[in-house]
């Protein structure tokens, strides 16, 4: 027996493992292909299953250099075209790329948007095609603030992420009309939204081109991107698309969707779901559902998780860097008044706790991931795969197939609003101290009227509920594990 | 326990030798290592001898050899070795801050060793692991040929796989065409 004589599944299984992350551990790491661009150079036989290992998944990548000579080519090799499945369409040059000093063909500087729709209807000759990606850039603006900054070459203002989904829709419209017509073999099942903006685009989805692409994707992936000054971030939180988003995603955005996905992944670049907006997923029945994979989600409230329980045909949950909110402060009256969030069961400590000054409001919420793993254990009776990571510096929405499952000291976190850039603080994560939390002065004692002590920080007793839940959180994710595991 | 645990399991490789799991004398673990209890957890590491197993049911477990007509004596006991090694793999741990997700083409200690065997046995095992249906041994196979691959010229991987390069000198400069097009992300 050779590597000859080996079957061509086989043989395919074994290139496959040439794919390999060039920084596994860190989650935006490029794949390396360099092992199977040589293999498909040994042998005709090898070069066909390379080939699609290599090319399943092309990338579109109009800021690049040289964008439009290496699309040609892709997308008129026949090899290629039959081994395409994914499509990745990056409408920006990457801020890695913005440093590295790239000088790509910015279609929309140069009157070449009739380029980019002409480039993205390439989508068509390639006939195995079931999964595409649009990955718009980071950094956003919401309406308000579009005339300051619109000469920042870093960000994508919402005409022209509106002018990218137009052209790609139409694309993918015009591709699923030919499937009846040529007989092209598959439809576009699966849809991911990368920085997708904060904003409803009311414009967009409630036309005809959004629903005719839309009522064929069974899988949706978001990775939603918010509004941020890096200079100035200090009203960065009370952007009015940070309170309004995600109600919007539960009551308009989701709900036409429900009865198709089968797959969904919900993730932020921003903790989510508890303050400044408030998403709990109420009425939110997607009965065809079998894989959630939540990003930065924040549980706050005891029925928070509810609606996550109440999708009974799930078979894999994943949450990537979610948290149980433990302590949370507003800074200011108005803000509260202006947030509208639900705050029905968390207990309200006295003005002057933590060291906080008298403005403001302080609250503490019980809930423990204790609770929430035995809810999902005995909840989700299809449940098959349970995986959960907290990696420090990032979500892994690029690598959510590879996540794994550990119960880390990082799984409960504050909030104070008067911090920024962020208003979310991690806990402590290394060998030592590891979930202590830092709030205010950390101790929850009404701190002494002189305004001297009331920053003092009391390393003596840190907050750290990540240790005082240790043992049953411990023993309640054990036991999902190995719920889950017997049921395969 | 029940009874049915405790019956022996017999395969028979395609060149007519019984094995019996869990007793086979060349397994270098000792009579003893796997106890009697267990001889179902190792050969059901394999969903196709799982299957068969069920479709015996316990009535007929130990009184009649499962034929394996895809595989024979050597590596059938090579594969037996593998499954009795991992008859306990667990739940993924959950160790504090354990990241169980592995590197592509990690393999453990354990197993690279298993693995240090010549191509054609090599080869073997990974047929039969695929014709046995056991995906682990198959990844640990793939990932072993991988790693022989892996960091070796196109020459380099012909030689050490004795592959003739049946390209023409424009089919070869095509191939490398397109690979520039080929962009790490």
């Amino acid at each position: 027996m050779a590597i000859s004589n080996i079957p061509g599944e086989i043989l395919s299984a074994i290139l496959a493992q040439l794919l390999e992350y060039q920084d596994y551990d860190d989650p935006k790491s490029h794949i390396y292909y360099g092992y199977l661009r040589d293999a498909r150079l040994v042998c005709r036989r090898w070069n066909e299953f390379a080939t699609a290992h290599l090319f399943r998944t092309l990338t579109l990548d109009v800021a690049r250099e040289n964008a439009t000579m290496s699309w040609k080519g892709i997308i008129n090799s026949g090899m290629i075209q039959q081994a395409a499945r994914d499509i990745v369409i990056c409408s920006h040059l990457s801020d890695a790329e913005r440093d590295m000093g790239s000088d790509g063909e910015d279609w929309c500087d140069h009157d070449s948007s009739l380029y980019f729709s002409d480039a993205v209807r390439g989508i068509a000759k390639l006939p195995n095609l079931n999964s595409l990606q649009i990955c718009f850039a980071k950094k956003c603006l919401g309406a308000r603030e579009y005339r300051w900054w619109e000469e920042d070459e870093d960000t994508e203002p919402i005409w022209q992420r509106l002018q990218v989904l137009r052209a790609v829709f139409r694309a993918i419209r015009t591709r699923h009309a030919a499937v009846g017509r040529d007989n092209l073999p598959s439809a576009i099942r699966s849809l991911t939204l990368k920085n997708l903006q904060n904003i409803p685009i009311p414009q967009f989805t409630a036309s005809e081109l959004y629903k005719d692409v839309m009522k064929h994707v069974n899988e949706l992936h978001l990775l939603i991107a918010h509004e941020f000054n890096e200079h100035g971030p200090d009203h960065d939180l009370d952007r009015l698309e940070r309170q309004t988003y995600e109600p919007h995603l539960q009551r308009e955005l989701l709900p036409p969707l429900a009865h198709q996905l089968r797959s969904l992944t919900l993730t932020f670049r921003e903790c989510w779901g508890v303050i400044p907006g408030y998403f709990d997923g109420d009425g939110l029945v997607f009965p065809n559902l079998r894989t959630l994979t939540l990003g930065e989600f924040v549980i706050g409230h005891h029925n928070q998780f509810d609606w996550v329980l109440a999708q009974k045909s799930l078979e894999t949950l994943r949450l990537d860097r979610c948290c149980i909110v433990s302590y949370l402060r507003v800074c200011d009256d108005d803000q509260w008044d202006r947030w509208h969030v639900p705050a029905h069961d968390w207990y309200e400590y006295p003005k002057g706790s933590f060291g906080f000054d008298d403005n403001g409001r302080t609250f503490g919420f019980s809930g423990t991931w204790e609770t929430v793993y035995d809810r999902v254990r005995e909840g989700l009776p299809e449940l098959r795969e349970f995986c959960s990571v907290h990696h420090r510096w990032s979500n892994t929405f690029d690598r959510r197939e590879n996540m794994g499952a550990s119960m880390s000291a990082l799984r409960y976190i504050t909030f104070d609003s008067g911090l920024c850039p962020s208003p979310w603080i991690e806990a402590r994560y290394g060998p030592y101290g590891t979930g202590d939390m830092e709030f205010g002065n950390n101790d929850p004692a009404v701190c002494p009227s002189d305004a001297t002590d009331r920053q003092r920080y009391t390393p003596e007793k840190p907050l750290n509920r990540a240790k005082e839940t240790e043992l049953g959180d411990r023993r309640a994710f054990e036991e999902l594990l190995r719920a889950v595991w017997e049921r395969r | 326990m029940s009874d049915a645990k405790l019956q022996k399991i017999l395969l028979q490789s395609n060149d007519g030798v019984t094995i019996d799991v869990g007793k086979s004398p060349p397994l270098d673990i000792g009579f003893w290592r796997t106890p009697p209890s267990l001889y179902r957890a190792v050969a059901e590491r394999s969903v196709l001898i799982r299957n068969m197993l069920e479709d015996l049911g316990d009535e007929g477990i130990g009184n009649q050899a499962i034929p394996i007509p895809n595989v024979n004596e050597a590596v059938l006991k090579k594969v037996i070795e593998w499954c009795d090694h991992h008859r306990n793999d667990p739940v993924q741990p959950a160790d504090e801050e354990a990241d169980t997700r592995k590197k592509t083409t990690d393999i453990e200690e354990w197993d690279q060793k298993f693995m240090q065997v010549d191509q054609e046995m090599l080869f073997e095992v990974i047929l039969a692991a695929n014709y046995l249906d056991i995906k682990p041994l198959l990844d640990v196979g793939c990932k072993t040929v991988a790693n022989m691959i892996k960091g070796k010229s196109p020459e380099e991987i012909r030689k050490t796989f004795n592959i003739t390069n049946d390209f023409t000198p424009e089919e070869e400069e095509h191939i490398r065409r397109e690979n520039e097009w080929a962009e790490d992300r």
